[in-house]
């Protein structure tokens, strides 16, 4: 990880130093700086470290153009990192240093669930700009409450996306469906919307969870099995998609095949057995798909991505719940006319339409949740193909 | 068979295989008490490591056999110098030893991160799909890593039982002061017993491995199993170990196929504590007179 972290940090001050021969308007500089508290080591680190270096790419490309203009002042961003170690008392310490040391005003993170509650704890308070893709804000009605104006989610609304994975689950042409996932906080803000979703489309669901470290699935697959399911859907942790579906097959447990959200084409294709799965499998996407792009942004956007040199793992697709936010969130202070107000920053922010890698984003106002593409990712007999599913901002 | 037969048999076999496994680790981890009374925290990591360099073997080689021959040696070599290098000045203090072994959790933790990465590491083990049993399907891996385990764990007790090396390792395992002046070499009998041990985590290590999925943090979810079998089987009681693994497995597997599956581990290891305060040297006896 510190490896990463200097490669990283060498790129953007290389690029940087490039940068210095780029058009600085005259008159007035600043720079607001950005606070990151995220997972980059412990037990959540590879779902951490692409939303961070995703902002800290974002922040670069944003400072190679020589900044944003606010009035008659130039801002750089300049990224404040964090390792939270995947613990709450490092979100708490983070969070403190990022707060009250640095006084930052706009924070990103962390992106999985039980720290990011632990987290708006703070920086509500702090009147922050608080940004994460954690599910349960939507669900614990964070994203809902008039008092918390300032926490915006980076993921698209929970009901969307059950949409988007039943979308799936019918792609499949299943009509009982074991759903799979940690029995976790993630998984309590998630499977409520999956469940009304599936009912309203009368699809029967089995629930299984499992504990968040479990190695082999073989006898949750088997329960899955023993219920006579058709498929199985699974949320997350995401790397774990290919054990479990590598189980089910061996098992033979899934007659109409796999679903799950966010788990991409590799699961099948190659990580799961070596070779594509002998069973028809769906991603549903909350986001755009970066081996398989569904516009010329994405594809330019995924080379960028590469080009950093850090391997993101599994979840490489998370970085898309921070990139674009970055770029809009310069933009919203360009409009706003302030770094300082967050209030005023927020009320810009929370309105606009930004036309970013992601497509057209903007916030659903109940709750305060983007809205971006997502796509359906399809592997069958080793083809794959992707559907994409529309934003609905205008 | 009856339906539900069948399906009990298919959860009973799931959790046996993975026992296995747990057994095996459970082994090395009594090995080390039974004579340095050193309680090894770090075997977790060790598993993690063996799994780590067979993925490399097989990512260089393409041969995922081959990985389990390197990892052995190698974990092997990783014991010799833990041992030469740590923990044999911690011998006559066995609590300063447990607190190396957590110190050493970080340090194997972090080697491992700069080396692989901390990103998820998947393989594909050669052998895929399952045997139909009576209705009950084996996974073909699964039932390679058991016969393995049961050969490995057969071989550990004949050598403890019917060579003069296991002889001499019971001997000090009893009194480490009559060994000694029987003649026989103490720190050497117990050096061998991190060597033998290590070399266990990094069988184990191959076969956590087969499952699939392996990140440097991998260690956490096999030391806590390891321990809770150890201490179950009796600390010191090779069999026990084997044994009280079996156990925990099957009881893990029917806890996933049957009661709420998201607290499989509450339960199995509330059962573990209960064990425990019924019997404090575990089910089959340990730790007091070690019954290597």
């Amino acid at each position: 990880m510190k490896t990463n972290q200097i490669i990283l940090h060498a790129a953007v001050a290389a690029a940087l130093a490039a940068g210095s021969t780029a058009v600085w308007a005259q008159g007035k500089k600043g720079v607001v700086k950005i606070g990151i508290n995220e997972t980059l080591s412990g037990k959540f680190v590879a779902v951490g470290t692409p939303p961070s270096v995703a902002i800290r790419l974002a922040i670069h490309e944003i400072n190679d153009k020589g900044g944003f203009k606010v009035g008659d002042t130039t801002y750089t961003l300049q990224p404040v990192e964090v390792d939270n170690r995947s613990e709450g008392p490092g979100v708490v310490a983070g969070m403190t240093k990022l707060i009250e040391d640095e006084k930052i005003k706009i924070i990103f993170g962390p992106t999985v669930s039980v720290l990011a509650n632990q987290a708006q704890e703070m920086t509500v308070p702090a009147k922050v700009i608080h940004l994460s893709a954690a599910g349960s804000w939507q669900s614990l009605g964070y994203l809902n409450d008039p008092k918390k104006p300032l926490l915006f989610g980076t993921q698209n609304p929970l009901n969307a996306l059950a949409r988007t994975e039943i979308a799936a689950v019918k792609e499949l042409g299943a009509k009982k469906v074991a759903y799979f996932s940690a029995d976790d906080d993630t998984t309590k803000g998630n499977m409520g919307p999956f469940l009304a979703e599936a009912k309203a489309a009368g699809i029967e669901v089995t629930t299984i969870l499992f504990p968040y470290a479990t190695a082999d699935f073989s006898s949750f697959v088997s329960r899955a099995k023993a219920a006579k399911v058709d498929s199985i859907h699974f949320l997350h942790p995401q790397n774990s998609a290919p054990n479990v579906l590598r189980a089910a097959v061996e098992l033979q447990a899934i007659p109409k095949g796999f679903s799950g959200r966010q788990t991409g084409a590799a699961a099948a294709l190659k990580l799961a057995m070596g070779k594509p799965v002998p069973v028809p499998y769906v991603s549903a996407q909350s986001t755009p798909d970066l081996d398989y792009p569904s516009t010329p942004k994405v594809k330019a956007y995924a080379e960028r991505l590469r080009n950093t040199g850090i391997d993101l793992g599994y979840n490489v697709t998370f970085s898309f719940f921070t990139y674009d936010f970055v770029h809009m969130m310069a933009a919203a202070m360009t409009k706003a006319g302030t770094v300082d107000d967050t209030a005023k920053i927020a009320a810009v922010f929370g309105s606009m339409t930004y036309d970013g890698v992601a497509g057209k984003i903007c916030f659903a106002t109940n709750p305060r949740a983007s809205q971006y593409d997502g796509t359906l990712v399809s592997v069958r007999n080793g083809k794959v193909s992707a559907k994409p599913v529309p934003s609905p901002c205008k | 068979m009856n339906e539900q037969v069948t399906v009990f048999l298919q959860h009973a076999f799931n959790g046996i295989s993975m026992g296995a496994v747990y057994a095996l680790i459970a082994a090395g981890i009594t090995l080390v008490y039974g004579l340095s009374r050193i309680i090894h925290f770090a075997v977790g990591e060790l598993v993690m490591l063996g799994a780590f360099i067979a993925l490399s073997v097989w990512n260089w080689s393409g041969e995922f056999w081959l990985g389990l021959a390197v990892a052995v040696p190698a974990l092997a070599l990783i014991g010799l110098v833990t041992e030469r290098a740590v923990f044999r000045f911690t011998l006559r203090e066995p609590l300063t030893g447990f607190i190396v072994s957590l110190g050493l959790i970080l340090i194997l933790q972090g080697t491992a991160v700069e080396i692989w990465s901390p990103n998820p590491q998947y393989s594909q083990p050669p052998l895929e799909g399952s045997w139909d049993v009576a209705g009950v399907l084996l996974r073909k891996q699964a039932v390679v890593n058991f016969a393995i385990v049961v050969a490995v764990l057969a071989l550990c007790y004949l050598v403890l039982m019917k060579t003069t090396f296991g002889k001499s390792l019971r001997a000090v395992s009893d009194d480490p002061g009559a060994a000694a002046l029987m003649g026989i070499p103490v720190r050497t009998i117990i050096m061998t017993t991190f060597v033998i041990g290590s070399a266990l985590a990094g069988i184990a290590g191959w076969m956590v491995l087969t499952l699939g999925l392996i990140t440097p943090f991998v260690g956490a979810i096999y030391v806590l199993r390891g321990f809770a079998v150890a201490l179950i089987g009796g600390l010191g009681n090779i069999q026990g170990a084997a044994l009280a693994g079996i156990g925990l497995g099957v009881a893990e597997s029917l806890a996933a196929g049957y009661v709420g599956p998201g607290w499989t581990d509450a339960y199995v290891f509330g059962a573990v504590v209960l064990i425990l305060l019924w019997r404090p040297t575990g089910l089959a006896g340990g730790s007091e007179g070690a019954k290597l």
